[in-house]
């Protein structure tokens, strides 16, 4: 046994007869116990003492503040798993949302499953400000992506998540909503040909335009495209949106 | 959940009078696999075709029976 280990020991086992000590007494001079239910007190409070300053420390982590315990991860359900985005998504200013879905901002301490970390449920959609929407913009089919990567160094990974999407380039709507876009604070929802929706953005991170080109092509054949792209940090990969998007009714 | 949304939006009356909502105000919305829909202008039977086919969003209201006079002990 290290030396630092039996000081350790050694010094909780005096705070918690310090603390029992201390108990005994306020037990036996406020409040009148006898002596036999002040000395129960007092060693209670020293037990309980002695277990958050020494054995607490020791058990493992886990098993004191991780809700999730290791279960077997069952292997995909569905074949439904090709690849692609849908020619349709979903964009909203930062500003325009009123309540985010709780569970973009996932509480890795009280999920009780893995899923539960990057699944917006059915019943946690976002709720707008008055009057304002998620909207939709166009896609050209093999052109657009959503993905997330891990990045950071050891005990402090967290998740680049980044969406990309290219169009026709003589799309001049789509052109100056890039343009508008530049500085502004959005939430992406990038719709997957497999039918999933993922969410780019969060309460605390919302997802910025990174990167926009447009470029004729030099020869017929290399097409004539704008390419723009979204990209946010998040402690997750980019979560699977469950719950219902707010539309603008006149727009559907 | 706020009612920002559209505070003033509602079921259509004859839709209201079987179900109510859960989760959601009354609006437009992508639904996923239900796909877009207006609920202020969903129609019954459209409302009950999805409530059917398992949608969690419409819920059918309880009809509330009156209940039968309850006998109390000693007031006959």
């Amino acid at each position: 046994m290290k030396f630092s280990n039996i000081v350790f020991f050694v010094a909780s086992l005096l705070l918690a007869i310090a603390a029992g000590a201390f108990l005994h007494n306020v037990g036996v001079n406020l409040y009148g116990l006898d002596t036999v239910e002040a000395a129960a007190v007092g060693t209670v409070a020293g037990g309980a003492v002695f277990v958050a300053a020494y054995a607490g420390d020791l058990l493992p982590v886990a098993g004191l503040y991780m809700a999730i315990s290791a279960k077997r991860i069952k292997r995909n359900p569905t074949p439904n798993n090709i690849g692609g985005l849908e020619d349709g998504h979903y964009y909203a200013f930062f500003d325009d949302i009123d309540e985010f879905p709780a569970a973009l901002t996932p509480d890795f301490l009280a999920a009780t499953g893995f899923g539960q970390l990057v699944t917006i449920p059915a019943d946690d959609p976002f709720v707008m400000k008055t009057g304002k929407f998620f909207h939709k913009f166009p896609c050209t089919p093999e052109e657009g992506k959503v993905g997330s990567t891990l990045v950071g160094p050891h005990d402090s990974k967290g998740f680049e998540n980044a969406t990309n999407f290219g169009n026709a380039g003589n799309n001049d709507d789509l052109r100056g909503h890039i343009a508008y876009l530049a500085n502004e604070r959005v939430i992406i929802l990038s719709k997957e040909l497999n039918g999933t929706v993922k969410v780019v953005g969060t309460p605390g991170y919302p997802a910025r335009l990174d990167t926009a080109e447009a470029a004729n092509g030099g020869k017929v054949s290399d097409g004539n495209t704008i390419k723009h792209a979204f990209k946010s940090y998040a402690h997750v990969p980019c979560p699977t949106y469950l719950a219902p998007i707010p539309l603008d009714p006149t727009e559907a | 959940m706020s009612t920002d949304q559209t505070q003033t939006a509602q079921l259509p009356k004859e839709v209201a009078d079987k179900y109510e909502l859960r989760h959601i105000i009354a609006g437009t919305y992508d639904f996923g696999s239900y796909g877009v829909i207006d609920l202020t202008k969903i129609s019954l039977s459209r409302a009950k075709q999805l409530v059917n086919g398992g949608f969690p969003y419409l819920v059918a209201i309880e009809k509330t029976t009156t209940p039968a006079k309850a006998k109390i002990a000693g007031t006959e």
